[in-house]
């Protein structure tokens, strides 16, 4: 018996039988919203934090201590947004889009497991169900890419739906295996019946069905509908503010929902030894969804054909033997012998190698001797980068040397040189040094000089023209203002400032610099 | 075990008015001037990396997507009987599982019909 119907049962005996029925799931779904949004929230920070580590960078670390605090700053940040509706857009459609992305990422949960009797609402059909909702999804994503009335969403609404029905063939097929097995569409009986995770006996179930996950919830490579070097944003191109909010929130309920997903059926849900049965089950979870962002930091994006093509001729036919192999084992050995392990792990290595080899994406045999490897070696050497140091700054506290020979973007003017010649002004290509002289008693006078270092491509070719050597380069690198204005430099300002020429055009200069700050030291430094 | 649907629908009421409240907070906020409305013309139009527009926005899409869809209709039918098809597998026995194969090899002639004509090919 659930804690749900406990409850109820208690709570019959004080209230009407219609509030006693109402009231325990209402409480019920606020406490598993806000569980579900500190865990997405969880999920947010690790996953930025953890990808700028895979990948040497820091990663979010300003908001409180160590960036704790950055999911609950972007939350804010995206709540007092301004909410902007394209005005060629569809109305109707552009405010709706993010509700129905949204909720069945949110409903999966009403099924899932969290311990024993810690559940919803639990159906005799429960996996069914999940699969049945968590694909309704897809309609909100092209309602947004429709409603948005752009060319980028309306290209990444197309893409999506062509991504997902084509991934869900693969995720649901992969599921038969498991439930061939069980016996049972129950997600309680499910992990119930796991004496060993499924994820020895059904090896090939469980990487068909994790990878046809990763593209559902559009994780990277398989993240085409929001491919940001060619189409923006994807989908949610047009949106801002609190929509963009549930559209992200969603996406990570998702996700969080995919990695429950994948430990009730292949990892055993929340059974296991010593630890409270909640706790093992939130481990499991957070260690399917590590795995899943540290597919993301190592991978490229898919194009495509190879996108469509590895799920229509690899991940299916795949999964469809599966179901045979499993089929066949069921009817052999009803109880399924430990035996079956090995058998079955040799049988998924022996698929994927030979099957790897049979067929052509994009006119090209895919072998797993160079894409297996490949990816393993990429996984190991992000893997390696997590213990490495990470090779940013930050930046206003630290700051780094330039090298002696750098030539930064700032112009250092000597007076005392200049002959007020206008050769800079006249080689700058575009214009920006604005020079007026006039007579003095040893020739021209400079009385007026302003450069508009907002606009300076720092060529360098006003230097070259000086025929006296009255301008250089410096070995300055910043320059930033809130106003375009500042960042026009007058003749004061000039000489005022502290000369630090660069040693390219003063190499006797050279031996006096202090020496440059290497990002990634040489082996043995640092 | 019907109540526990009557859950799933008090649940997707609650999931419906959560996800409306968050989506009309920034409404109220703004009676609070905390959430700005300024809109212009240059604001609300269609985002396209500062370019205008040519033309609908609605444009003609690739067919192939259309094949995707139709083979995606065939096999998630199949997928509706394979599910009870696979919690019954144990009474079944060996008969269901080589009437389900007969099933099956129906549907992969014309799988492997679309594979030869190129029908999973994205040119």
């Amino acid at each position: 018996m659930g804690i749900l119907e406990q409850f109820e049962q208690w709570l019959v005996n004080y209230w009407p039988s219609w509030a006693a029925y109402l009231v325990p799931p209402l409480v019920a779904f606020a406490i598993l919203s806000t569980f579900i949004l500190v865990v997405v929230m969880a999920f947010i920070y690790i996953e930025r934090r953890g990808i700028g580590r895979f990948q040497v960078r820091l990663g979010p670390n300003r908001a409180g201590p160590f960036g704790v605090l950055q999911p609950v700053a972007d939350a804010i940040k995206v709540l007092i947004k301004e909410d902007i509706i394209p005005a060629k857009g569809d109305r109707w459609v552009h405010w709706l889009a993010p509700i129905i992305a949204f909720i069945p990422a949110l409903m999966i949960f009403a099924v899932i497991p969290f311990g024993h009797g810690a559940i919803f609402a639990d159906l005799n059909i429960g996996i069914l169900y999940i699969i049945a909702i968590s694909s309704l999804g897809i309609i909100g994503v092209f309602m947004a890419g429709w409603g948005s009335n752009n060319k980028y969403s309306l290209v990444s609404a197309m893409r999506t739906v062509a991504q997902m029905i084509s991934y869900e063939i693969p995720l649901v097929l992969s599921i038969i295996g498991v439930l061939i097995i069980t016996g049972s569409l129950s997600m309680v009986s499910i992990v119930e019946g796991q004496h060993v995770p499924f994820l020895l006996l059904q090896p090939l179930g469980f990487l068909i069905f994790f990878l046809a996950a990763a593209a559902e919830i559009n994780r990277t490579p398989f993240d085409l509908l929001e491919a940001e070097s060619e189409i923006v944003a994807g989908y949610h191109i047009e949106y801002s503010g609190m929509k963009f909010g549930l559209f992200y929130l969603g996406e990570y309920t998702h996700a969080f929902a995919i990695s429950a997903i994948v430990a009730i059926l292949f990892l055993g849900g929340w059974s296991g030894p010593f630890l409270p049965p909640a706790l093992w089950f939130l481990i499991k979870v957070f260690s399917v969804f590590i795995v899943l962002f540290w597919l993301r930091s190592t991978l490229p994006r898919l194009r495509v054909d190879q996108l469509m093509g590895f799920a229509w001729k690899c991940l299916f036919p795949l999964a469809l033997i599966n179901i045979f192999i499993t089929g066949i084992e069921a009817i052999i050995w009803p109880n399924f012998p430990w035996q079956l392990l090995i058998l079955n792990i040799l049988i998924a290595a022996l698929l994927i190698v030979l099957w790897s080899g049979f067929f052509r994406v994009a006119g090209e045999r895919v072998s797993f001797e160079r894409y297996g490897r490949g990816i393993a070696k990429g996984l190991a050497l992000t893997f390696r980068h997590l213990f490495r140091h990470p090779i940013t700054v930050q930046y206003p506290e630290q700051r780094l040397t330039p090298s002696r020979r750098f030539r930064g973007n700032l112009l250092v003017w000597d007076v005392e040189r200049c002959n007020g010649c206008r050769a800079c002004a006249r080689m700058c290509p575009i214009s920006i040094i604005d020079i007026e002289t006039a007579r003095g008693d040893k020739g021209l006078v400079v009385e007026r000089l302003e450069i508009d270092f907002g606009r300076c491509m720092f060529c360098g070719l006003c230097v070259e023209a000086c025929p006296v050597e009255a301008l250089f380069m410096s070995r300055d690198y910043e320059k930033a203002s809130y106003r375009r204005e500042l960042l026009v430099m007058k003749k004061e300002q000039f000489v005022a400032a502290e000369k630090r020429p660069s040693a390219y055009a003063y190499p006797e200069l050279e031996a006096e610099m202090p020496p440059q700050t290497l990002l990634a030291p040489p082996k043995g430094g640092r | 075990m019907l109540e526990n649907f009557g859950y799933i629908g008090i649940f997707l009421i609650a999931a419906l008015g959560f996800a409306i409240s968050t989506i009309t907070l920034p409404i109220l906020l703004r009676r609070f001037h905390i959430v700005p409305k300024k809109p212009n013309p240059v604001k609300s139009s269609t985002y396209e990396c500062g370019m205008d527009t040519v033309g609908k926005s609605r444009v003609q899409f690739n067919f192939r997507y259309y094949f995707y869809a139709l083979l995606f209709v065939v096999f998630d039918i199949q997928v509706v009987f394979l599910y009870p098809w696979a919690v019954a597998l144990g009474e079944l026995k060996l008969f269901g599982f080589l009437e389900m194969l007969a099933f099956f090899s129906i549907l992969i002639v014309g799988f492997l019909y679309a594979w030869r004509k190129g029908v999973l090919e994205w040119k």
